[in-house]
């Protein structure tokens, strides 16, 4: 009977047999809610109350995972948390998004989030936070050094890896040079960078790239972009957290592009103004 | 805590450059990193105690896994930074200009440390904390900020509309970020001294703080303040305030 364990539990899981539970209220129903990384399994604090109950139910039964009603000291043993807030879910790997998906149908003026190794879950959850507020198109991650989606990213994230489209490369020059024969050009992060971010013009379909916390972005890789900006510095540390210049930038390219639409907006409103006029 | 045990080097090098007399001693494994040799002469060089110790992978069977797997066991220990006294944190030198920054019960030091960090980076000349249902400055809350913690003076007040009118006493401004403000961060003045005041990762800005700002500012898109990292907002915004 070798393969009798085997076979009972050959469902995948998102990371091991003890880290495949995501827990916290919000985390979990949003993930419920968005119903796209669907929970095998979730469990309800006994001490909840029927409504709440109900409510995790219903979305639960929209998903097909089933609901189980524990104590709340069993539910912290198996989530390895005390900050369940009574509901935690097993969940299976992430369902990373296809690469071609994101780069084909990409919005009129794409703007994609290129993470060349972001190894802290912190960090990593963060900036997919920062990619929904700014309205990313997609994200791209690669396999090398790179923190997986695990239950501490989606809780960093605040639940945002269930509406950012996250794809997973094998090798992120490879896709660096699909980007560009699309017409995307690449961005590099880069303290040591010349060009300001203000002085860069984003204007255009763009992939900024976020390297790794250490050691930045990977040599090949930097070699593929056509500009590295830095976010200009007025104290004593020399550099920021990936995160926090990953979020700083995207806050950029975005207010250049409203001021830009705004501009152009003004414009034709103008030429509206004058044409009649004319007439 | 009269005593801190930081495991970040970077932190540990700030630390060591700024005040090397509340170092107490250096621990650092064999043949560590570039930055633990760093850190290792600039302890030699400040006259504090460094000890080696036995690398993890040279440990008896069984003992390997006293520290967590990815971290090296190296560490310092150090007393707390001193906090500034609220007045002379608002003094400064250059009249015109400045930010500061007041976190309203801010509860992750993640995020305590992580605004730490930015702050140091952009400049920041003070951050004034509150006592009650805050994060105080903890070991992780010091390593996050990587240093940064050295670099920018703060004071933690148990009544933050005191401290806020001892800022508005001082001729700084007073800038709320909240989502229901009406003016964006790029339309403010850049030409004043502004106290930057960010509220808690849930409840946003108490109505008392708000009461007490000169101006209330948002990001673009509308609910970027409420859906960022309160971390991460406040890097935003001050970028925003150093354009």
């Amino acid at each position: 009977m070798v393969g009798g364990k085997r076979q009972r539990g050959r469902k995948p899981l998102m990371g091991s047999h003890q880290k495949c539970w995501l827990w916290g209220r919000h985390v979990v129903l949003e993930t419920l809610r968005a119903g796209r990384w669907k929970p095998y399994c979730v469990w309800v604090s006994a001490e909840f109350d029927e409504a709440m109950r109900q409510q995790v139910t219903a979305a639960a039964d929209r998903c097909g995972a089933c609901v189980e009603v524990r104590e709340p000291a069993e539910i912290t043993r198996r989530c390895g948390s005390d900050e369940h807030q009574g509901l935690i879910a097993q969940m299976p790997p992430f369902p990373y998004y296809a690469e071609a998906g994101l780069i084909e149908p990409a919005a009129e003026c794409p703007l994609f989030l290129v993470l060349d190794g972001i190894q802290d879950p912190f960090n990593f959850g963060s900036l997919l936070r920062a990619a929904d507020v700014f309205g990313v198109d997609g994200v791209f991650v690669g396999r090398r050094n790179q923190s997986a989606v695990s239950a501490q990213v989606v809780r960093s994230s605040a639940g945002a890896i269930n509406h950012v489209r996250l794809a997973e490369v094998s090798d992120l020059c490879e896709l660096a040079g699909r980007l560009i024969a699309k017409g995307v050009a690449l961005v590099a992060a880069d303290g040591d960078a010349e060009l300001e971010a203000s002085e860069q013009d984003f204007s255009r379909p763009t992939a900024l790239v976020i390297g790794n916390e250490g050691s930045g972005i990977q040599r090949d890789l930097l070699a593929k972009c056509s500009e590295s900006v830095r976010i200009p510095q007025y104290g004593r540390v020399s550099s920021l957290n990936a995160a926090m210049a990953g979020g700083i930038l995207l806050y950029e390219i975005c207010r250049q592009r409203s001021l830009r639409r705004g501009a152009s907006d003004g414009l034709s409103r103008t030429a509206e103004h004058t044409k009649p006029a004319g007439d | 805590m009269s005593h801190l045990i930081l495991k970040n080097p970077h932190s540990i090098l700030e630390a060591l450059r700024q005040r090397p007399e509340d170092v107490f001693e250096v621990r650092i494994e064999r043949g560590g990193s570039a930055a633990w040799q760093s850190v290792q002469e600039a302890a030699a060089a400040a006259g504090v105690a460094v000890r080696e110790i036995v690398p993890r992978s040279n440990r008896p069977r069984g003992r390997q896994h006293e520290t967590s797997r990815r971290q090296s066991a190296s560490e310092a220990s150090l007393r707390p930074k001193n906090e500034t006294e609220i007045d002379r944190l608002f003094a400064a030198e250059e009249p015109a200009s400045g930010l500061w920054l007041a976190l309203d019960q801010i509860q992750d030091p993640h995020n305590v440390g992580a605004i730490f960090r930015t702050a140091a980076f952009f400049g920041v000349r003070g951050i004034v904390m509150t006592k009650d249902r805050s994060a105080p400055l903890t070991e992780t809350a010091y390593d996050v900020a990587s240093g940064g913690v050295e670099h920018v003076p703060f004071t933690r007040q148990t009544n933050l509309a005191r401290a806020v009118e001892a800022a508005k006493q001082a001729g700084l401004w007073v800038l709320g970020a909240s989502e229901h403000a009406e003016t964006d961060i790029g339309d403010v003045d850049l030409d004043r001294r502004w106290l930057l005041v960010l509220g808690n990762e849930e409840r946003g800005l108490r109505r008392l703080t708000l009461k007490h700002c000169d101006m209330v500012c948002r990001l673009t898109p509308k609910g970027a303040i409420e859906s960022l990292n309160v971390s991460v907002a406040a890097g935003v915004l001050m970028a925003a305030l150093n354009r």
